[in-house]
């Protein structure tokens, strides 16, 4: 109970909440019992406030929103106390659940390419929530359309398509229109942006805070990023595993984070404005909360952690006036989470030298043209490219771009039509019509890592088998090969005793570790890693960068970096080339082209890169 | 893992199915009474001590006769569908990764078997060459490739443009062992399961070709040919026709279950 009454005690409570959460609690009922996904979640939300709970996957985020919506799957109960404006929500019945949802509360999903049903055009979708008895259609598409021009969709014409001909931007605007047909005075946005690309991102946050403003309504936004939080809350709920950790006025968390979470997960977010000496990652992987049950959830991966911190689960508890942390040893180590942060701050990247060196990896006039005679789609649109031996390319650009589909014409993967491709010194005009030594040559001078960890192995083959594989396939006659897997293994920081497990077994950092300890067995010259941390959490990601810039450095490899993140770029690239639909519109090195980027798209995609800033989101339509 | 539900059913399954194979195996040694005597003294006896199901028109021993038939029932049905899920896995693979022209040849054949019903080919067929039982295993064979070709170049399709695939290309890992070693395993599921599907199918189609006196040679002690000559005595001596009857049906039911059972069990293997 300490904890709901230091709730009490914030002065933002002085009012009524709109939203009150109390005792959280959210179980799955499984053949070995009940296990617990999340617990003891407090929250509150004020008319008019915005507050965004931040949090890694399994942090149990949006599973505590699906609670508040009564929206949990089958086999997951909440317990606790859930009161909307004075009444309960818990227990609600379905029937009742209507009068409260879309009226009450609006939710925006993160997926918007299947929150929309696809068979319905934008008029309907939105028809659907305006419905309210007695109105005529006329009236009805005229307000759809009214609505549509509420969330910036000016083209009237939009009403009569189909979700699948609109972009994702586009999409996830109707979608905020549907959530708001009934003006709920409550909006939930589970990851709005997230699938979205950066420019597309900051538009659609942009659109939702001027909404909430002139509504005056409240918003809980879900997200796993800090910068978005910051630009977009007052208040910022901080989960991991399952609890709350932390609790603080954005402004406040970002000066000082009251827990040693937040701190590193501050830390571990690379910086877009200049490159540190090295990330700070969190070691290890973020834990269900059955493995943290009864002790602080943040133990395992804690270096200020004690044998204090094993002994039960901490509860939230007012450190400074509404500021919550569940570190019991926040006013000790205070001091030594700031010094971390100035530490981080102060330490200067040393580049490395750069005497240009020869050429391994040159695409030359590439053409790739998708599709039949009668609606070509280009893809690329004579792109040039080359990465020098030793050296760190970036590839930069959101999707559709070309930059995945170059990445594969330059393994072969996919065939050029036009132009051509010099690896190694082998030069292909014809994947097809290669011997088999220049082959040979170039597998093992480029090889790849790719974005989806969780496909990136065969999952029906242990991990030292798929190692195993990939020595013998470039050395068939290698006699030690356990002895080569376990050097593999150990290359990238995994333990040798994973030779035994299926990937399955493996967290989603792990498996990417794997991934790139296969790419290695070859030992190339070039590692094209394709968003090879964009599927990973932020604490992991950086684990990752950090493994493939020491592996760099010991190998000597150089890098072809695909990314859509400029923060990533920036902390792992000397060089990089952007690209814009198929084409690309800007080179040089790293620093000049993101400290004075020349061409406008360059402008505009580093202008949406989030930053803490709340001036962030201004002056976008 | 799996729920305690369909515990019992399937070991029943199983139960049927091994007790099929070991009655097809040692058929022989196994029965009370020589199948092809002829007791033209006791005709459509009813169940007694002596015949447990009693006898056939000819005085034969029905249930000898079971044991007996219990191998053309089962080596036909496995011999097709072994041999199908042998080509079709190959050729799936083939299809569904190579692609082209390769791909556009084979499913062609597939198009084409599967438009023309099969017992008319078989009927045809045994016009032609005579009702003879390996021949139309053969053709049946050809029939059924079809079916395994089609699942696991489905299959393959939804592979190969997985990462892990990609990243064995990139390897340069050669495509016959991508084909095996890396696809096959994820598609197996699928195959596996289809294959006792087929099995089940071909043991139904030459029970019933038996049964349309196309299979077998007339006298054989084979399930479908009993039910055929023993229709007759329907109402004075039900279980001569209703005993074997009831074990296609049983041996039928019984791989599909198994089918679906294993296809459940296989499919999850990648999680864990």
């Amino acid at each position: 109970m300490s904890a709901s009454a230091a709730v009490t005690a914030n002065p933002q409570t002085m009012t009524s909440p709109l939203l009150s959460v109390k005792r959280l609690r959210i179980e799955r009922r499984t053949a070995e019992g009940l296990q617990t996904l999340v617990s003891g979640v407090e929250l509150t939300v004020q008319p008019g406030e915005t507050i965004g709970i931040v949090g890694e996957s399994g942090s149990g985020k949006s599973i505590t929103t699906r609670a508040i919506t009564g929206l949990l799957p089958p086999g997951l109960t909440a317990t606790g106390e859930i009161r909307y404006a004075g009444r309960s929500l818990l227990g609600l019945r379905e029937r009742d659940w209507r009068t409260v949802r879309g009226t009450e509360l609006g939710l925006i999903l993160q997926d918007p390419f299947t929150m929309l049903n696809p068979i319905m055009r934008c008029e309907r979708i939105l028809g659907e929530s305006l419905r309210n008895g007695g109105t005529s259609w006329f009236a009805r598409r005229e307000e759809a359309i009214r609505r549509l021009a509420e969330v910036g969709i000016h083209d009237a014409s939009v009403i009569d398509r189909y979700p699948f001909q609109l972009s994702g931007g586009m999409r996830q605007r109707v979608a905020i229109a549907a959530a708001l047909a009934r003006d709920p005075s409550l909006l939930i946005a589970d990851e709005p942006s997230t699938a979205l690309d950066v420019t597309t991102q900051r538009e659609i946050l942009a659109l939702l805070r001027r909404i909430q403003v002139a509504r005056g309504m409240s918003l809980i936004l879900i997200t796993h990023d800090l910068r978005v939080a910051f630009a977009m809350c007052d208040r910022i709920y901080v989960m991991y595993a399952g609890s709350l950790v932390e609790v603080a006025p954005a402004d406040k968390l970002d000066a000082e984070p009251l827990h040693p979470y937040s701190n590193a997960l501050l830390l571990s977010e690379p910086p877009v404005d200049r490159r540190v000496a090295e990330l700070v990652a969190i070691p290890g992987s973020v834990p269900s909360p059955g493995e943290v049950a009864n002790k602080c959830v943040f133990v395992p991966r804690c270096q200020w952690a004690q044998s204090a911190c094993h002994q039960g689960s901490p509860l939230l508890r007012e450190v400074m006036p509404g500021r919550l942390s569940a570190c019991i040893r926040v006013d000790e180590i205070r001091g030594q989470m700031t010094a971390l942060r100035r530490q981080s701050a102060e330490a200067v990247f040393r580049p490395a030298d750069t005497t240009p060196r020869n050429q391994i990896l040159q695409a030359h006039g590439i053409q790739k043209v998708f599709g039949g005679q009668r609606h070509p789609v280009v893809a690329l649109d004579n792109v040039f490219l080359e990465v020098r031996e030793g050296e760190s390319v970036g590839l930069v650009g959101e999707s559709g771009s070309g930059k995945t589909t170059l990445s594969r014409v330059l393994v072969g993967l996919e065939h050029a039509t036009a132009g051509n491709v010099t690896v190694g010194g082998v030069n292909v005009a014809d994947w097809r019509k290669l011997n088999r030594k220049d082959l040979a040559t170039i597998r093992r001078t480029v090889q790849v890592v790719f974005q989806d960890p969780y496909s990136t192995l065969n999952p029906m083959r242990s991990i030292g088998w798929t190692l195993a594989e990939a020595i013998t396939t470039h050395k068939p006659d290698t006699r030690q090969v356990d002895r080569e897997v376990e050097g593999l293994l150990e290359a990238v920081g995994l333990p040798t005793s994973y030779a035994q497990r299926r990937p399955a077994a493996l967290s989603g950092g792990m498996r990417q570790r794997v991934a790139i300890a296969r790419a290695l067995a070859a030992r190339p010259r070039v590692l094209i890693c394709d968003e090879p941390v964009s599927a990973l959490d932020v604490s992991v990601q950086a684990q990752i960068l950090n493994l493939l810039n020491r592996l760099r450095a010991e190998r000597e490899i150089a890098y072809l970096f695909i990314t859509h993140d400029l923060s990533i770029v920036r902390q792992v690239t000397e060089r990089i080339y952007v690209m814009h639909r198929g084409r690309v519109v800007e080179s040089g090195t790293t620093d000049d082209v993101l400290n004075h980027p020349q061409d406008p798209y360059t402008v505009r995609l580093l202008a949406s890169a989030p930053t803490a800033e709340r001036d962030w989101l201004d002056g976008t339509r | 893992m799996h729920s305690g539900r369909t515990g019992p059913v399937i070991a029943a399954c199983l139960a049927v199915v091994l007790g099929v194979i070991v009655l097809a195996t040692f058929g022989p040694l196994l029965a009370p009474l020589d199948p092809a005597v002829q007791n033209l003294a006791s005709v459509n006896a009813p169940p007694s001590g002596a015949h447990w199901l009693g006898t056939d028109a000819l005085g034969r021993d029905i249930l000898s006769r079971i044991i007996v038939g219990a191998r053309t029932a089962f080596v036909g049905a496995f011999v097709i569908a072994a041999t199908s899920f042998l080509f079709g896995n190959l050729l799936g693979l083939l299809a569904g990764y190579r692609g082209g022209w390769i791909d556009a040849i084979l499913m062609r054949w597939v198009d084409m078997m599967w438009s023309i019903p099969t017992l008319l080919v078989l009927i045809v067929f045994a016009g032609i060459i005579g009702a003879q039982y390996w021949p139309s295993v053969a053709v049946l064979v050809v029939l059924t490739v079809p079916f395994d070709l089609r699942v696991v170049r489905g299959a393959t399709l939804e592979q190969v443009p997985r990462p892990y695939v990609e990243a064995a290309k990139t390897l340069g890992v050669p495509g016959w062992r991508i084909m095996l070693l890396h696809i096959w395993p994820n598609v197996s599921a699928s195959a596996i399961a289809n294959a006792f599907l087929v099995f089940a199918d071909a043991l139904v189609v030459l029970s019933g070709l038996s049964f349309l006196g196309l299979g077998v040679p007339p006298g054989t002690p084979d399930w479908g040919l009993m039910l055929a000559e023993n229709v007759p005595l329907l109402f004075v001596h039900p279980v001569a026709s209703l005993a074997p009857g009831a074990l296609i049906v049983l041996t039928a039911t019984s791989m599909n279950l198994i089918g679906d059972w294993l296809q459940e069990q296989l499919a999850t293997r990648g999680e864990r």
